[in-house]
């Protein structure tokens, strides 16, 4: 995986499935990947991997009212529920 | 055989269903939503597939909200028992499926809610005026069959689902014997809870049907167990649609449905509705024609009945009518349909009905094969 990506995380492979269609159709390219660590504050749940305009992915994200948990870039992650 | 049992259950479904099915055993096995291996992801998206077709389908805000349970009481009984508490009033038309009234039943036998029994008419302007004399200030919830599995009678969903709206009360619509073939819309029918089978007018098999609700977030569980999210937490998530799908779902029985509902929308939900309302028309003149048959089922008139026809013989219990059918090829169902209060509403309760419902395959020889029968054996 790329170093400069940005991982968004979100609760249910629901929400992740339905993320990754409104950034498909926003021309934002992601993958889905598991939460792999910090499991018990984090807890099972899938990211969205970016490596191209995380900020407005995010933003799209939110906006359909999918909330994102967590932040992952640059090996440093941010609780954000 | 001549398959007229549709509102029990579609068959035969359409090639594509079994195909999927059986694509299903071979590429898509894994659990959806527990791992993030290649076969996991790609069952996941054909569940979420499915998911957002049904959303599309009906008019639902996202896919969230759409529910995958094992049938369509599952569905009510989630729904109903899921949205009241202690001291609400409900009200349900005379024509509700026991799979409506059993769960409400309880609760009040229980002491929980009141509910009360709306006459419904052949007037739309009547039944709705009848639900709107029984509201009160305590009225919790409407619900309304979309239509009947023995009358067939067409219900004003949209002008109930408006009075509800107004009245501030929640509204549920049973669309097991409408989906796939009469338009609806969560939102312009005013719609907080639709439940539907998977395996009926969708064409899916049997272990399947679906749950729409804005409202999953603030209901009341009936089972909580592993939802494959916030496993960390001991609380059953409030996220849709988790909530309210604890443990595997059925994955093949939600690939078929997806297939089945596919077919439905190339086929064309109001061609289907048309062509299967000919023929029940057809049957219904036929019968009407034969001496010692009364008809029970509504006039197959566009917009206000179902294919569904329901008939008894003179001097012929339901269930000897029917062995007899059966004797001939001919595939129906007697006795009382699982919904007492129809029965009780039509003076039926004693010796029960026969009915014949229609379904995608059913061709216009088999009604007067099914005429001729009637003809000679009742």
């Amino acid at each position: 995986m790329a170093e400069d990506h940005v991982i968004l995380f979100v609760g249910s492979v629901t929400h992740a499935m339905r993320a990754q269609q409104l950034l498909r159709q926003a021309g934002i390219p992601c993958q889905l990947v598991r939460n792999r660590r910090d499991l018990e504050r984090f807890g099972c749940g899938y990211g969205l991997v970016l490596t191209q305009e995380a900020d407005r992915a995010q933003r799209l994200i939110q906006e359909a009212g999918i909330q994102v948990k967590a932040r992952e870039e640059g090996g440093r992650r941010d609780d954000l529920s | 055989m001549i398959y007229l049992d549709n509102a029990a259950t579609t068959y035969p479904k359409p090639p594509a269903v079994i195909r999927a099915m059986v694509r299903g055993f071979f590429h898509y096995g894994a659990n959806p939503g527990r791992s993030g291996y290649p076969m996991a992801m790609a069952t996941a998206e054909q569940v979420y597939s499915c998911r957002q077709a049904l959303a599309d389908f009906f008019d639902a805000s996202c896919p969230e909200e759409v529910v995958f349970t094992q049938n369509c009481t599952h569905a009510l009984n989630l729904a109903v028992k899921g949205c009241l508490s202690a001291g609400d009033h409900v009200i349900v038309s005379d024509l509700e499926h026991n799979s409506v009234l059993r769960p409400l039943h309880k609760l009040a036998q229980q002491g929980l809610i009141e509910y009360n029994v709306a006459p419904t008419s052949s007037d739309p302007d009547e039944t709705v005026e009848n639900y709107r004399r029984l509201l009160r200030g305590n009225t919790r919830l409407i619900v309304a069959a979309h239509g009947s599995n023995v009358t067939g009678r067409v219900q004003p969903i949209r002008r109930l689902g408006q009075l509800a709206r107004l009245k501030g009360c929640l509204f549920l619509v049973d669309g097991a014997q409408s989906a796939g073939l009469l338009p609806i819309s969560m939102k312009k029918d005013f719609i907080d809870f639709l439940c539907l089978p998977g395996h009926k007018g969708l064409y899916g098999p049997s272990g399947t049907g679906v749950l729409i609700t804005p409202h999953g977030a603030r209901m009341n569980t009936l089972m909580e167990g592993g939802t494959g999210s916030q496993s960390q937490e001991r609380a059953q998530p409030s996220l849709m649609p988790d909530r309210l799908e604890s443990g595997t779902v059925n994955t093949l029985g939600i690939l078929g449905l997806g297939a089945g509902l596919g077919y439905v929308r190339d086929k064309g939900p109001g061609h289907l509705y048309e062509r299967q309302l000919a023929l029940a028309a057809r049957l219904y003149e036929g019968l009407s024609e034969i001496k010692g048959i009364r008809l029970y089922s509504e006039t197959p008139a566009y917009g206000r009945a179902l294919p569904v026809v329901s008939f008894a013989a003179e001097g012929l219990p339901s269930e000897e009518a029917a062995a007899r059918l059966a004797e001939e090829g001919i595939a129906v169902r007697a006795g009382l349909h699982c919904s007492y209060l129809a029965h009780h509403t039509l003076g039926t309760l004693k010796e029960g009905l026969v009915r014949a419902s229609f379904g995608s395959y059913n061709r216009p020889e088999e009604v007067e094969s099914f005429l001729a029968c009637v003809r000679e054996r009742f």
